[in-house]
């Protein structure tokens, strides 16, 4: 994808705006996609969705000493309700149904991340008969977070990224939605 | 007359010069001023549950060692703002298989329930919104609408965990409402009432003139109350209705966007009049010490104001240091399994609460109010309050000393870190 | 005719009924006055972008198997790393000029695939590919979980018998990145002032590559 050997294009990746961690903008804009996506992002309800060891990680970062819960990042159980569906580990081609029946599942706004190399390409599983070389084939994906698991810190990370690629959006066009694959 | 009257009337004289007795107009101004306090009430519901959203999670957060929401504004007090504007511009999802009409209603359903109750709860000395003389009952009558609502969004929901949630809940409520009515029998049969103004008005300012301390009954009902409160409120452990460990979300688990917010709102709002009810029954409610009802009621203009913003406010205190128990509680237990539930409310609350009927009856045909036996019962049931609560702060201090020691060993800093200081 | 095993104890049933009322009033009180204390305690949290006394990425321990970072002036191409990796995250290619010298075609890690094993690392005799503390890899597209080591044409293969020091840990990776590490930077404005940990992240313009030893 890139034409320069610089590794990352680094256009691909708009440049960060500092706001994700410290305490969000309190001036409510007259904006209204500033105030929408300011509730957005800061109101990110992540699916609990665990097939793997990833998801141990999942639930570690909800816990005491990464807590996703400063971030108003807090899991719920059901699809209908959450914004954000981590895949936290390993699908096989039996659950890649039912990835795709919870992606479905999910209201608009959604959005998806990879979590660990299983779900961003199959990871070590990649050469098994029964395993999805990577969930974007299967439901389009927002974030990848490399890692096997990636450690806490890391998905708060992309937590943030994920704050970060709701800011960058129009209320209106995301309305829309995405469709379901 | 209670302040809508009485606001009612001012309007007239001041603004139509007119006399209310016999003023053609006097019930339409009567229904706008009545419309204004449901407003006021609705605001009320509505801005209270935003920010206790947000204590609970901090709450929770500082009990689990970890912080809870603190980014959004100051300390996150911001919180629940982003989430109900999140929720409210989610997309409404109507499952294709569900009973349209039915799925569509139950989140009003709930809430009207849940709201229904704010009509006769003495928020202040003359602050009611109508003071019925049935007012107990109608509480129990029109808190237990809600099982409706529950059962129309687990029915209309067509999803098995939903109608589990609503089964469930259905069952809940129902048992419940047998140990939390006689429970409240003990006060009305204390107060001679039933009407809430008049529960408040046979209690005291002083803890000593308070149901709970009347006698070793009421004491112990005020606890059976509060547990069946607790359930009829599906707040943990009570919370089967919709445990994410069996049933996923339960009945609201077809909910996205507004209609969850109605659901989660609901809850919040059931915290807060539970808390209200067991404030107004067994707390001494709006009572302020040393003045008496009829000493208020009895002033005018702004000392009027006065008195009933103090008296507002003291029961404003009394109903948020209970929500703040039932939010610790929530956080203490772990959920119950659905036969211990149903256990604990046939074999345990019903028969006790009965037994405490039983009790405050024979205790009100054998010691007269205000006697020499009925002072040392008093006395004797604050002292037992006070030791409960030295007793809890004691064994408070001891855990925490022990850990302290640990903490200082392993982490070479200090453990004591108060919850007014925020991270 | 006699049964084998004694018929089992009945508890007492109004014994029983009371104390279990007995239990549950007294475990209620113990459980709420501990959540109690808690109120009082420390939280345990780290909160991580920002509010740490210094980056996460320096709590870790120096052994922690973070992003993979190849130092090219120190790298032979001999593709151990390559063929030790069970996943084949690593693709290495170089190509001959006509004087001998080898030059770095492309030198690929494939992050997404990597379960940071450390086999490869272990099996660098040179100290080029190692592992860095770094964590805070996310990325939008899957392509960008790839990082291109080569970073402009002309990169020579180095040579065993005389290697530059290496490269601190993580410069690599930060030079190569724009926005690498974005989150560790907004860290602690109160920086310890002792802190004898290298600062790595400093290091972006550490001894330039002298191109081989041609
Ligand atoms: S990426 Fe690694 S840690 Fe995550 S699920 Fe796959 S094997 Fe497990
Ligand atoms: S850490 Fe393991 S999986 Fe990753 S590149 Fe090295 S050998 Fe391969």
């Amino acid at each position: 994808m890139t034409d320069t050997p610089a590794g990352r294009d680094p256009t691909a990746q708009a440049p960060l705006c500092p706001t994700g961690g410290d305490s969000a903008p309190l001036v409510v804009t007259t904006r209204i996609d500033d105030l929408v996506n300011w509730s957005r992002e800061n109101s990110i309800w992540y699916l609990l969705f665990a097939t793997a060891c990833c998801g141990i990680e999942l639930m570690q970062t909800g816990g005491p000493r990464t807590d996703l819960d400063r971030f108003g990042a807090v899991f719920r159980s059901s699809p209908r309700q959450s914004d954000l569906l981590i895949v936290a580990g390993t699908i096989t081609y039996k659950m890649a149904d039912r990835v795709r029946l919870i992606y479905a599942q999910m209201a608009e706004p959604r959005y998806v991340m990879a979590m660990g190399s299983c779900a961003n390409c199959g990871g070590l599983f990649q050469q098994s008969y029964s395993v999805v070389p990577g969930v974007d084939a299967i439901v389009p994906v927002d974030i990848y977070l490399p890692g096997c698991p990636p450690r806490p810190e890391a998905l708060n990370e992309a937590i943030l990224r994920v704050q970060d690629l709701m800011k960058s959006e129009h209320w209106a066009s995301r309305r829309q939605g995405r469709g379901n694959p | 007359m209670n302040i809508i009257q009485h606001v009612a009337n001012l309007l007239i004289r001041s603004v139509f010069h007119a006399d209310p007795a016999s003023w053609p107009w006097t019930w339409l101004v009567q229904a706008v001023v009545i419309g204004i306090a449901a407003f006021l009430a609705f605001a009320f519901v509505a801005i209270f549950a935003g920010p206790v959203s947000w204590i609970e999670r901090r709450i929770a957060g500082r009990i689990q060692s970890r912080i809870g929401p603190n980014r959004v504004g100051p300390q996150g007090v911001l919180q629940w703002l982003a989430d109900g504007v999140k929720c409210w511009l989610k997309e409404d999802l109507v499952p294709a298989a569900a009973d349209r009409p039915l799925f569509l209603a139950a989140p009003y359903l709930v809430f009207t329930g849940m709201f229904g109750a704010f009509v006769v709860l003495p928020f202040g000395a003359q602050v009611v919104a109508a003071d019925l003389n049935v007012g107990i009952l109608y509480l129990l009558a029109i808190t237990s609408l809600v099982v409706v609502g529950l059962l129309m969004a687990g029915w209309g929901s067509n999803s098995k965990w939903a109608l589990f949630g609503g089964v469930r809940s259905a069952a809940q409520l129902v048992s419940y409402e047998v140990p939390s009515a006689f429970s409240l029998l003990c006060v009305v049969l204390l107060a001679g009432t039933l009407s809430t103004q008049g529960i408040v008005a046979a209690q005291g300012g002083w803890p000593w003139d308070w149901f709970i301390f009347r006698n070793p009954f009421m004491f112990a009902a005020f606890f059976l109350y509060f547990t069946a409160a607790i359930a009829e409120g599906n707040r943990t452990p009570f919370d089967l209705p919709e445990a994410e460990s069996e049933i996923v979300a339960g009945y609201n688990i077809e909910y996205s966007g507004m209609r969850f917010l109605f659901f989660l709102f609901a809850e919040w709002a059931n915290i807060w009049i539970m808390a209200a009810i067991s404030a107004f029954a067994f707390l001494g409610g709006w009572q302020i010490p040393g003045i008496a009802p009829e000493q208020i009621a009895a002033t005018k203009g702004w000392e009027f104001v006065g008195w009933q913003a103090l008296s507002w406010t003291i029961f404003l205190v009394k109903a948020t240091f209970l929500v703040f128990v039932v939010i610790q509680i929530r956080w203490t237990l772990p959920r119950l399994r659905v036969d211990q539930l149903m256990i604990t409310c046939w074999k345990y609350l019903v028969p006790l609460s009965m037994l405490m009927v039983l009790g405050v009856l024979v205790l009100l045909a054998l010691v007269p109010e205000g006697g020499g036996a009925d002072t040392i019962l008093r006395g004797a049931m604050v002292g037992l309050g006070l030791a409960v609560v030295l007793v809890s702060a004691l064994r408070v201090r001891r855990t925490f000393r022990v850990d302290r020691e640990h903490y200082r060993e392993m982490e070479g800093r200090d453990l004591w870190y108060p919850p007014y200081r925020l991270p | 005719m006699v049964p084998a095993v004694p018929p089992p104890v009945r508890p007492n049933p109004v014994r029983a009924y009371f104390g279990n009322i007995r239990r549950a009033v007294s475990s209620t009180f113990e459980g709420m006055t501990v959540t109690m204390s808690w109120l009082f305690r420390r939280p345990s949290t780290i909160q991580y972008p920002d509010r740490t006394e210094k980056p996460v990425r320096e709590m870790l321990p120096e052994t922690y198997r973070g992003l993979l970072e190849v130092d090219l002036s120190r790298c032979t191409a001999c593709l151990l790393c390559a063929k030790t990796c069970p996943l084949g995250c690593i693709s290495i290619e170089t190509c001959k000029h006509p004087d001998g010298a080898r030059e770095f075609q492309t030198f690929d890690i494939d992050n997404g695939l990597c379960m940071f094993c450390g086999l490869c690392a272990e099996a660098c005799n040179f100290d080029a590919l190692a592992h860095t503390r770094e964590f805070e890899a996310s990325v939008s597209s899957a392509e960008q979980l790839t990082v291109r080591f080569v970073d402009r044409p002309g990169r020579l293969v180095a040579k065993a018998k005389d290697l530059p020091p290496r490269r601190p840990r993580g410069s690599i990776l930060a030079a190569l990145i724009p926005g690498f590490g974005r989150r560790r930077r907004r860290a602690a404005p109160p920086e310890p002032p002792a802190s004898p940990a290298p600062a790595p992240a400093a290091g972006a313009e550490g001894p330039e590559n002298p191109e081989g030893t041609a």
